[in-house]
């Protein structure tokens, strides 16, 4: 039975009349790499704040591990076992990468000397030598928000835009050592982003969120469900394959697409008896594939199903 | 909480501005010494005249002044860099990161306060002797007391610094409306109303270490032989038990008020 690390009960969060977080509950097991999905504004932050304990919710609590939100010294021991990088990492700006890091190693009391360098060369900045953080790009801060994360060789990672910034070599370069965080140590991940095309290949679970609350939370295999089923036919005549549809299988969730062809939405079982039918009214299916709505366009619908 | 410590040592001995305040603190009692009693006098100065003049002399606000910055630097700066975050975020209870931060300022405060006013002394008391102005013992408890007052302003500055969570603002803040302005108000109703000096001890923390620190009646002894300036104005009891009980008091307050602005309140 897998372990639960995060589970969140109808967490809200309220500043002055606005509700950032309105009544949000999840859970997210061990392993997992969780995609948080959402406008600018929808309260993905706002939820890796509060687990972070930089923000203190209105309302409901949250569990890391077995350790409650209401236990503050349990809570702050499990988050010793997880790193965060939220908004644009925070960082001495007239201190190099590697003070930074050093800073924080002696912070977290972690006695190996060595890892500095390890997780500069993991990230790319071995090379930075002298420079100061001020002087860096957004890429390279982003790097060193990584490495800082890293540092730690947590169990949990939570990244709030972790690849803003980086050049595309960067962004599979960071996609790689998540996914190999994920294979090789079951480094459970949470992680918004706006480049949906990365969540896509990245994550193992999706949750969509809009105006506070969550939308969806389904599984990838759900995703690739709910995604593929529909079917694009197209054929030499569509206007009376639609009539044959129509008519004889009883189809009725279909749209008709800028070419003509057709894409059917129920039904889908049946399609060996459709593509009968259409044989035996004289009509030659060309094509009769099943279509995989992607991460975005389903990211679109279900805000436009809001 | 010592980790919290360590790191925060490890950066403050990277920033500018710390180092600019620790050269400060070197050059301090040297310029006061040079300013106060002169270089010819310097070559004959005796542990107990320091104390008796060049201390009452050159006061403790500096002392004051580097302090407060300190505290600005050693408690302030994480905040507005927010790299206070990383450590909540690294599971420190925020307790600790608040009591780290107070730590390291008291330590190093002692060492600023140690360095500007004590070790001046010391070292003319190895090099000419005690001399006969004025006894150890009473310039040991003074020394002593005048590091609660010292606290209470410290105290006063985490409080300022957690609430406003600024660093140099702060510190600007701190000096021209908290520190300067109250002194120069309560010594002016002082002076209109022709109230004695110790009434209005306990109000402000700075007034309290000018007593502690203050000599007023100078008289001659005859001492092995020869006539020897001495101070007679000695330590009345109750003033200085009463500096104590309100520096401790105004001291916690100050504290648990900081803390429950860094607790109750949502990080930046």
């Amino acid at each position: 039975m897998s372990q639960t690390v995060i589970e969140v009960s109808h967490l809200s969060k309220q500043y002055m009349k606005k509700k950032v977080l309105d009544d949000v509950s999840f859970k997210i097991e061990k392993g997992v790499i969780c995609g948080l999905i959402g406008p600018n504004g929808a309260g993905k932050t706002t939820i890796m704040k509060i687990l972070g304990g930089l923000v203190l919710p209105t309302d409901g609590s949250f569990k890391l591990y077995e350790s409650s939100s209401n236990e503050d010294l349990a809570v702050a021991h499990e988050r010793s076992r997880m790193s965060f990088i939220i908004e644009t990492p925070y960082a001495k700006q007239k201190m190099t990468a590697k003070e930074n890091l050093e800073k924080i190693r002696i912070m977290r009391g972690i006695p190996n000397k060595e890892r500095v360098d390890e997780v500069l060369k993991l990230v790319g900045l071995e090379n930075v030598g002298r420079k100061k953080v001020e002087a860096f790009s957004l890429g390279m801060r982003q790097r060193l928000g990584i490495a800082m994360a890293l540092l730690g060789k947590p169990e949990v990672l939570i990244l709030d835009e972790p690849v803003n910034g980086l050049d595309p070599e960067g962004i599979v370069e960071i996609r790689e050592l998540l996914l190999k965080l994920n294979r090789e140590d079951h480094v459970t991940i949470l992680i918004s982003s706006h480049i949906l095309s990365e969540l896509s290949i990245l994550c193992t679970h999706y949750m969509f969120m809009n105006h506070g609350k969550i939308i969806k939370n389904l599984s990838r295999e759900e995703l690739d469900h709910k995604t593929r089923e529909s079917y694009h036919i197209h054929t030499d005549d569509d206007a009376r394959a639609l009539a044959i549809l129509q008519n004889t299988c009883r189809i009725e969730k279909y749209e008709v697409e800028d070419d003509g062809a057709l894409r059917i939405f129920d039904g889908l079982d049946q399609i060996r008896d459709i593509s009968k039918a259409l044989y035996d009214e004289g009509v030659i299916p060309l094509e009769l594939t099943p279509v995989s709505a992607n991460l975005e366009q389903f990211y679109l619908d279900s805000l436009g199903g809001e | 909480m010592w980790n919290v410590c360590k790191s925060i040592h490890y950066a403050i001995l990277r920033d500018i501005w710390f180092v600019i305040l620790l050269i400060a603190t070197l050059l301090v009692p040297v310029l006061e010494l040079l300013f106060t009693v002169g270089f010819y006098h310097l070559q004959e100065l005796t542990g107990s005249e320091y104390f008796a003049e060049v201390v009452p002399a050159s006061g403790m606000p500096f002392v004051f002044l580097s302090v407060m910055f300190l505290v600005s630097r050693v408690a302030g700066w994480d905040q507005v860099d927010k790299t206070i975050n990383y450590e909540i975020l690294s599971g420190k209870r925020k307790a600790m990161s608040y009591m780290g931060r107070t730590l390291l300022s008291i330590l190093w405060a002692l060492l600023i306060y140690f360095v500007q006013k004590i070790l001046p002394g010391l070292v003319f008391t190895i090099l000419h002797g005690w001399g006969n102005m004025c006894p150890a013992n009473e310039i040991v408890l003074r020394m002593t007391l005048v590091m609660l007052p010292l606290m209470r302003m410290l105290c006063f500055m985490i409080f300022f610094i957690f609430l406003l969570r600024e660093s140099m603002k702060a510190f600007i803040l701190a000096v021209f409306c908290v520190l300067e302005l109250p002194v120069l108000l309560i010594k002016i109703i002082m002076d209109a109303l022709k109230i004695e000096k110790e009434t209005f001890l306990w109000l402000h923390s700075n007034l309290a270490a000018d007593y502690l620190t203050g000599f007023s009646n100078y008289s001659f002894d005859y001492v092995n032989g020869e006539d020897v300036q001495v101070v007679k104005s000695f330590l009345q009891m109750n003033v200085a038990r009463e500096i104590v009980i309100v520096s401790l008091v105004f001291s916690i307050i100050y504290l648990i008020l900081g803390y429950v602005s860094f607790s109750k309140r949502d990080a930046r």
